[in-house]
């Protein structure tokens, strides 16, 4: 935690920023992508919900109260801005946000970005079946492999009602494929 | 049928791939793009020059305050003491018009404005050297 708080020092400091930003950038890029990928599933909104994020983070690096950390931070960040996004996306092709999901779905078997077969498209539209927290509790869980712990801190939500959801969405997912 | 468990199922991956050296990429965009936070330097002059705008225009909402005002306050009514003051110099009425004009009801309600006492009336009368005239008329 100590590290941590001179490491937003090093983020605030003009002389040092350059640097320490692009630390961040090289540390959480990756793992950031994932997350909104998942949850825009496409790669040019991935790449601009990204972009989004960074900016915002450095914008706010200053109004950062160290309350939670940094790592879960940045996840809120880039949930919120990845949610909003599909969101305005909806809105300005006028469909729900569900049907907007399963047309990104639809679109995958063409999708230069995306090697996958039968099994994750299906996977996908089961997914996509489920309530909007449940969905990203499973892609967190499942695809991210973080901790509930970490999911927690994140979307505020207490550990024993995540893994409750979660097992909820494994079963409601393997209904679903079963069934198709 | 089979049915699906997704924990003796292999891992099923996304199957998200990125673009070849996308990270890099975004890494060094990025820091292209990042705002730039650097403060602007603002002379004292450039401040001085400020103030002086927002004195100036203080000003000028002062001195055109009492034109405003003056301009909406044009009242239709004439105050008392402009009246009097025109009727005494422009009018042909003289005072003895006035008196003419003044009816026993007029005068009850002078003496009660005025409250002036018999005794009052009287040393004023023998204090004026036309008494006596006023006596013989």
């Amino acid at each position: 935690m100590q590290e941590e708080k001179e490491f937003i020092q090093e983020l605030l400091n003009p002389k040092t920023q350059n640097q320490a930003f692009e630390k961040l950038l090289k540390e959480y890029q990756k793992p950031l992508y994932s997350h909104i990928r998942n949850i825009v599933l496409n790669h040019d909104d991935a790449n601009d919900v990204l972009q989004n994020t960074f900016v915002k983070v450095f914008q706010n690096l200053i109004k950062f109260k160290g309350e939670s950390k940094l790592f879960s931070w940045m996840y809120r960040i880039a949930t919120n801005e990845a949610l909003t996004f599909l969101a305005q996306k909806a809105k300005k092709s006028g469909i729900s946000s569900e049907s907007l999901q399963n047309k990104a779905i639809d679109n995958l078997k063409a999708d230069v970005y995306f090697d996958g077969n039968d099994i994750q498209i299906k996977l996908q539209k089961a997914i996509v079946l489920l309530p909007e927290k449940q969905q990203l509790i499973f892609k967190m869980k499942y695809f991210e492999e973080l901790k509930y712990e970490e999911i927690s801190e994140i979307l505020g939500t207490s550990v024993g009602a995540l893994k409750a959801s979660y097992h909820l969405a494994v079963k409601k997912i393997e209904a679903f494929v079963t069934k198709n | 049928m089979k049915t699906f468990k997704l924990d003796t199922e292999p891992k099923i991956n996304t199957g998200f791939i990125v673009p070849e050296n996308y990270f890099e990429d975004f890494s060094a965009k990025m820091m292209q793009q990042l705002p730039k936070k650097e403060t602007k330097i603002i002379s004292i002059f450039e401040k001085k020059k400020n103030w002086m705008y927002a004195a100036a225009a203080i000003l000028i909402l002062a001195l055109s305050l009492p034109i405003y005002t003056n301009y909406y306050n044009h009242s239709s009514e004439i105050d008392e003491a402009t009246l009097e003051n025109y009727i005494s110099y422009h009018s042909t009425v003289s005072d003895t018009d006035l008196v003419n004009l003044l009816d026993e009801q007029d005068i009850q309600k002078m003496s009660v404005d005025m409250d002036i006492e018999d005794i009052t009336i009287e040393n004023e009368l023998s204090q004026s050297n036309n008494l006596e005239q006023y006596l013989l008329n």
